[in-house]
């Protein structure tokens, strides 16, 4: 089971991925050589990458969308090998409750969206599909960021 | 149109945000100097933060849902989904839901607890799908 340590570790790395060391052992009072050492243990592991979180319209992708899909069930796999692979897709997950897959797509504008969703359809045989466009990212990858709210998750672990 | 240095050292960082200044002038052949340079402008703009990616299931956090939202009291609603520990992700979105709530809790009592606190805001519309496997995460524009 992971110690308070550990996780406080993890929440520097959740609200600044790129954090010195020294700056995250005086935050957390935990000697610098303890957080390089659980930060190369946990790597692969529990951290799976340490990322950056673009402004895509900045780069003229203006239109992101959450496409559910339902796929007919012997083309489950195929669709499951496109998205892994398509260059518009930023997210993919598996999902249960009337559908199969939950694709956050990133594309220059809605009609690329949208010849996005038919291609898929024409590809595989769609049973449901359901899009929604984000019109604005009210928080994103907050989980074990607010160090308020920290306390109530670490109370909860062992 | 960002120019194709600047997009080159983005995807780098798109891929390992920990990674050095020099490996990354090492791997696109960019001077150190000038990738400094260009992350100092881009950290006021286009970067809007450096994460983590951690494997929340295996710390314990067994369930996340995508909860589709549609409300009368959009504040009221934002004012508890905020100030949850269990939010992730908060996205306002069109079509039939105003919002789209990305959530994590350690087990099912957890999210019972959350739904039902739900249930006491103007909820007018709600769907819940649970996540089930992740296949890919933040991989746009990534090396």
């Amino acid at each position: 089971m992971f110690q308070k340590k550990d996780l406080l570790i993890l929440s520097e790395l959740r609200q600044n991925a790129r954090e010195t060391l020294t700056k995250m052992s005086k935050h957390t009072g935990i000697p610098i050589s303890t957080i390089f050492d659980k930060i190369k243990y946990y790597q692969g592991d529990i951290i799976k990458r340490h990322t950056t979180l673009i402004d895509f319209s900045k780069l003229g992708f203006n239109a992101r969308a959450n496409i559910m899909v339902k796929v007919d069930r012997g083309a489950r796999e195929e669709a499951r090998k496109f998205l892994l692979n398509h260059h518009n897709v930023n997210s993919v997950y598996k999902v249960s409750n009337g559908f199969d897959f939950l694709i956050e797509g990133i594309f220059r504008n809605v009609k690329d969206a949208e010849d996005f969703v038919d291609v898929l359809g024409g590809k595989f045989k769609l049973e449901q599909t359901q899009v929604y466009y984000v019109v604005e990212d009210v928080k994103k990858e907050a989980f074990m960021n607010d160090s308020h709210l920290l306390d109530m998750v670490i109370q909860n672990a062992v | 149109m960002l120019p194709e240095k600047d997009l080159l050292i983005l995807k780098h960082l798109r891929s390992n945000a920990r990674k050095t200044l020099t490996s990354i002038s090492k791997e696109t052949s960019i001077p150190t100097s000038t990738v400094f340079d260009k992350l100092r402008v881009h950290e006021k703009g286009i970067i809007k933060k450096y994460t983590s990616i951690i494997d929340f299931p295996k710390l314990g956090y067994s369930i996340r849902t995508k909860i589709m939202l549609e409300t009368k009291n959009k504040d009221a609603l934002l004012k508890f989904l905020l100030t949850s520990p269990y939010m992730n992700s908060l996205y306002q979105i069109s079509g039939q839901f105003d919002l789209m709530a990305d959530c994590i809790f350690r087990d099912m009592r957890e999210l019972y607890s959350f739904l039902e606190e739900l249930e006491k805001l103007d909820v007018s519309k709600k769907e819940i799908h649970h996540v089930i496997n992740e296949i890919r995460r933040e991989d746009f524009l990534s090396v």
